[in-house]
């Protein structure tokens, strides 16, 4: 007696555990999926104040550091400095007397002095990599003469940009109305393999003082602003084609190019940031307004761009400052600034802010570590860079550093849809009427045929389809589209026309069954060779070259294919729900309605259907969300192009799919990292919400049902 | 009234009926005819086949798989069992109320149209007034009017079983076949339905089957008496249940077996 209720006991616990457990796993997978995306939602942020005082005091006006924080280069009027940044000495000094004017451009690290006699000299700032005797890297920075020439006059505005891969340097220095254009380009001496530069200048008179200059460094624009007007140009249509001619309406303070060079800010007192990207209209390429920034001050005094992502710094007068992010149009932080009139600068890896007084180096931590994320980003759509109108695009990753990210979940989405809706167009009808087949029409015999058919359908690995789908079915398709849509359209009547000679002829015997079997099967070849002989004569040959002609575009791995495979794959899981709800019908019912007079027919499709539909409703559901889920097959099947169409001829990329290309190639802890897991968990919960509706549909009809 | 011994004017006529499901003879030649406008009783201890032959006055059995038929039944002096019969028209004729309520998921409303819906009324006037004509004459009419857009199953059982006889009064049949309306029903809902089935006579030749030998004596004029497949006994109600001729017939009226 005791050792029976110990065991029932043992049982119990065993029982109560094990459920426990699977609550416990499925709650812990949500918390996993949350956890790794809850840091997109943590705004940005500055932490962790660091202060250096400086053994001498520094005159300097512009700043660098370099990616270890290790070295500090001042640029004053008085020449240039580096500074140990941690100790606070001062490594190297260079002063020269006759400076006129200089110009350090923080992200190709190229640095421009003009002096009195209208020398300009170029030094290229390297970084010398180093290893402590522990192994650890850092840079040691050379300030490098690289070669200087000479100006016609004195200029008091310069800018200038180091080329990519060693093509040379672009500058441009000017005073009052006068624009001095030189392109230094790279001449090696195939002997001696020496490198030398030969200025080749070019001078342009404007209509106004020249107010600032911007050059984007791959040296493809270049944009000035001449008393209140600003005007972009290509660098070989200097002043001659704008792309961009804007009035500015008070004191603009400063503009740049952000990293990829596609986009300029500029500041502009009382008024937020503008942000011009370039556009194609037409065919031409031209900078369009197509951001709106948040907040602004009054009054700007620096804008520091990021050298690593599209985010850029606008501080005040009055010692706010702001961080925004061009793609999103995302205001990062607001923030006041430690010191006023100081400016403020980016670390070469974008992650801390630093500013310098007289005799002091303040660092701080800037945790900007998502900022390309946002609910414009994901879900809206978004004016890129060299796009001609605003888009759901997701390309996550590009060649260069400096490439755009476009991380709008909508494609995905609508990609996942597209393959739901086509796969249940496939698969709904063919469930639910073998469903109502099975359960109304068949005896138990056929039943036991049936069923283990379809529960081997189920088990089918997806892996077997989508290969199939892919190698097979997509070629085959390809070949015989023409065929495979009429006969597709034509089928349900052609049986329609069989049913009927089914009932017209007299005889009872089994072998007109059979006989009619047999006409209907062999005459679908005859069937086929006349589509294609239709095809033949309407489209030349070939139906899928007549498509593409008249603007419809054909990948060979498409919706189509795919709702067939993903079809397959859930016809099963339809069927049985909904033979399970037919099934469920009380026999009372059908009775009762041929009592009435009803045909079998009439009382299956008038009372039984009807009485069974919200269980069909609910296996459909359920198949809905399998096919979300699918991956196998959609990744095998499509061509995996993120593209947003409904065409029954086109590829997508559905969410899953995405996952499993993406995931193995996403930087532990990036952007594209967390986006994938929030998408992950957005599948997830979608799937939940499927199968919770569908079993409480399901439940409902079966209270409904018991009378 | 007086009873009348014989059946005089029958609307069906059983001749020589034998009937199996599979190897089990169910029913073994039976013989008896119905008269017109009255209602008839089928009695007899379960499983004696009494529902079995009234399933075979609208060809109910032809649903079960591997059944056989010998013998005839006479419609209107019509075979049923001939080749070809319009079984639609023979079951909108021979209309069936069934042991378990079975009112369709649907509304009220609903549940009484279908009929006339599937025999080809469209006319949404001529709807509602046969659904209420139905409905008056199955004595339901004011219980639920102001619902009949309410699904149906949310009656009682015999405002439900009221329903089922609704619903085949809506077809204008002449003959309604109960099999057992009352077994699921309390006294009170039963009583109901035998007041209902008195009201009907007349107007449709009414069959039922019933093991309740009180109700078989108190709703009809004729009764059949089966046992083991085979008839026993036939006749007025009254004789049968006072006189009967054999000796089985009034051990079982009489509550010696059953």
């Amino acid at each position: 007696m005791l050792s029976r209720r110990r065991e029932d006991k043992v049982f119990s616990v065993l029982i109560k555990s094990g459920g426990i457990a699977t609550i416990f796993v499925i709650l812990s997978i949500f918390f996993f999926l949350f956890w790794e995306v809850l840091p997109i939602f943590v705004p940005a942020r500055i932490e962790t104040l660091k202060i250096t005082t400086v053994k001498q005091t520094l005159k300097g006006e512009v700043f660098l550091l370099d990616e270890y924080m290790n070295y500090l280069i001042s640029v004053g009027n008085d020449g240039f400095k580096i500074v140990n940044a941690r100790e606070g000495d001062v490594v190297s000094t260079e002063i020269i007397n006759d400076l006129h004017a200089f110009y350090l451009d923080p992200l190709t690290y190229v640095l421009f002095l003009v002096r009195d006699d209208a020398t300009v000299d170029i030094f290229d700032i390297l970084w010398v990599e180093k290893f402590t005797k522990f192994g650890k890297r850092f840079v040691e920075p050379s300030i490098d003469k690289v070669t200087s020439f000479k100006l016609p006059s004195k200029v008091d505005l310069i800018r200038g940009v180091k080329l990519p891969e060693d093509e040379g340097y672009l500058f441009i220095g000017s005073s009052k109305e006068t624009l001095y254009f030189v392109n230094l380009e790279t001449e090696e001496d195939f002997l001696t393999e020496e490198i030398t530069y030969s200025p080749r200048l070019s001078s342009f008179k404007v209509e106004h003082n020249v107010v600032d200059v911007a050059i984007s460094r791959d040296g493809k624009f270049i944009c000035v602003i001449s008393g209140f007007y600003l005007s972009c140009f290509e660098r070989e249509n200097l002043l001659s084609e704008k792309l961009l001619s804007y009035t500015l309406s008070s004191r603009a303070v400063a503009f740049d190019f952000l990293v990829g060079d596609r986009a300029l800010v500029l500041l502009e007192d009382g008024k937020p940031p503008v942000v011009w990207i370039t556009a194609k209209i037409g065919s031409e390429v031209r900078f369009v307004n197509a951001k709106n920034f948040s907040r602004g001050c009054k009054e700007y005094i620096n804008l520091s761009v990021s050298p690593i992502n599209r985010t850029f710094l606008a501080q005040c007068g009055n010692g706010t400052f702001y961080a925004y992010y061009s793609t999103n149009e995302r205001l990062l932080l607001e923030s006041p600034a430690p010191v006023l009139s100081s400016p403020i600068f980016i670390t070469p890896r974008g992650d801390h802010l630093f500013w310098v007084t007289k005799d002091e180096i303040y660092t701080v931590r800037f945790v900007n570590d998502y900022p390309e994320i946002s609910l414009k980003s994901l879900f809206g759509k978004v004016w890129y860079e060299g796009m001609d109108s605003p888009s759901y695009v997701w390309q996550s990753t590009g060649g260069t550093d400096s490439f755009e990210p476009k991380l709008s979940l909508i494609p995905l989405l609508m990609g996942t849809l597209k393959g739901v809706v086509y796969s249940l167009i496939f698969a709904v009808p063919i469930s639910v009427l073998s469903a109502l087949l099975v359960s109304q029409f068949m005896n138990s015999k056929q039943i036991n045929l049936i069923k283990p058919a379809v529960e081997f359908m189920a088990s089918i690995p997806t892996v077997i389809l989508g290969f199939l789908a892919a190698l097979w079915l997509a070629p085959l398709i390809e070949r015989n589209l023409f065929s495979f849509l009429v006969i597709f359209v034509l089928l349900p009547f052609y049986i329609l026309v069989f049913y009927f000679v089914f009932t017209v002829l007299p005889s009872d015997s089994k072998w007109k069954t059979i006989g009619l079997a047999a006409v209907f099967i062999y005459s679908l070849g005859p069937l086929f060779h006349m589509t294609k002989r239709l095809e033949y004569l309407w489209f030349e040959g070939g139906f899928v070259e007549w498509l593409s002609e008249n603007g419809v575009y054909y990948d060979q791995r498409n919706a189509l294919i795919v709702g067939l495979a993903v079809g397959f794959t859930i016809v099963p899981i339809i069927f049985s729900i909904a033979e399970d709800a037919f099934s469920n019908v009380p026999k009372s019912i059908l009775v009762g309605a041929m009592a009435l007079g009803a045909s079998r027919i009439q009382a299956v499709f008038k009372v039984v259907l009807p009485a069974a539909l919200p269980g069909v409703f609910a296996g459909i559901i359920l198949g809905f969300g399998r096919a979300v889920g699918e991956t196998m097959i959609v990744l095998m099947a499509t061509g995996n192009t993120p593209i947003l169409d409904f065409s029954p001829f086109t590829g997508f990329r559905t969410i899953s799919a995405n996952i499993a290309v993406e995931l193995p190639e996403a930087p532990l802890g990036s952007s594209l990292y967390r986006v994938l897991f929030l998408s992950a968990l957005l599948l997830m919960v979608i799937a939940l919400v499927f199968n919770g509706v569908a079993n409480y549909i399901r439940m409902r009809l079966h209270r409904k049902l018991k009378f | 009234m007086k009873q009348k011994d014989k059946v005089t004017d029958p609307i069906f006529e059983i001749k020589d009926l034998s009937f199996w499901y599979g190897q089990n003879k169910a029913l073994d030649s039976i013989t008896f005819d119905i008269q017109k406008g009255d209602i008839t009783a089928i009695i007899g201890p379960s499983g004696c086949g009494k529902s079995t032959l009234l399933r075979c006055l609208n060809r109910m059995n032809d649903l079960i798989e591997g059944v056989r038929v010998e013998g005839d039944i006479l419609f209107e002096g019509q075979s049923i069992y001939k080749k070809n019969i319009d079984l639609i028209m023979l079951r909108k004729r021979v209309g069936m109320v069934f042991q378990k309520s079975n009112p369709f998921p649907k509304s009220i409303y609903e549940n009484v149209a279908f009929g006339p819906r599937i025999h080809g009324v469209k006319n949404k006037n001529i709807l509602d007034e046969i659904v209420e004509k139905s409905l008056r004459d199955a004595a339901l009419w004011d219980e639920v009017k102001d619902r009949l857009h309410h699904s149906a199953l949310k009656l009682s059982g015999g405002q439900q079983q009221r329903l089922c006889i609704a619903r085949a009064i809506a077809v204008d049949p002449e003959v309604i076949l109960f099999d057992e309306p009352c077994s699921a029903l309390d006294p009170v809902a039963s009583a109901k339905i035998e007041e209902l089935m008195l009201e009907l006579k007349g107007k449709y030749t009414q069959v039922i089957v019933t093991h309740n030998m009180q109700q078989a004596s108190r709703v009809s004029d004729w009764t059949a008496f089966l046992l083991m497949g085979k008839m026993i006994e036939f006749g007025p109600t009254e004789q049968i249940f006072l006189a009967p001729r054999n000796k089985i017939t009034e051990e079982y009226v009489t509550g010696r077996f059953g």
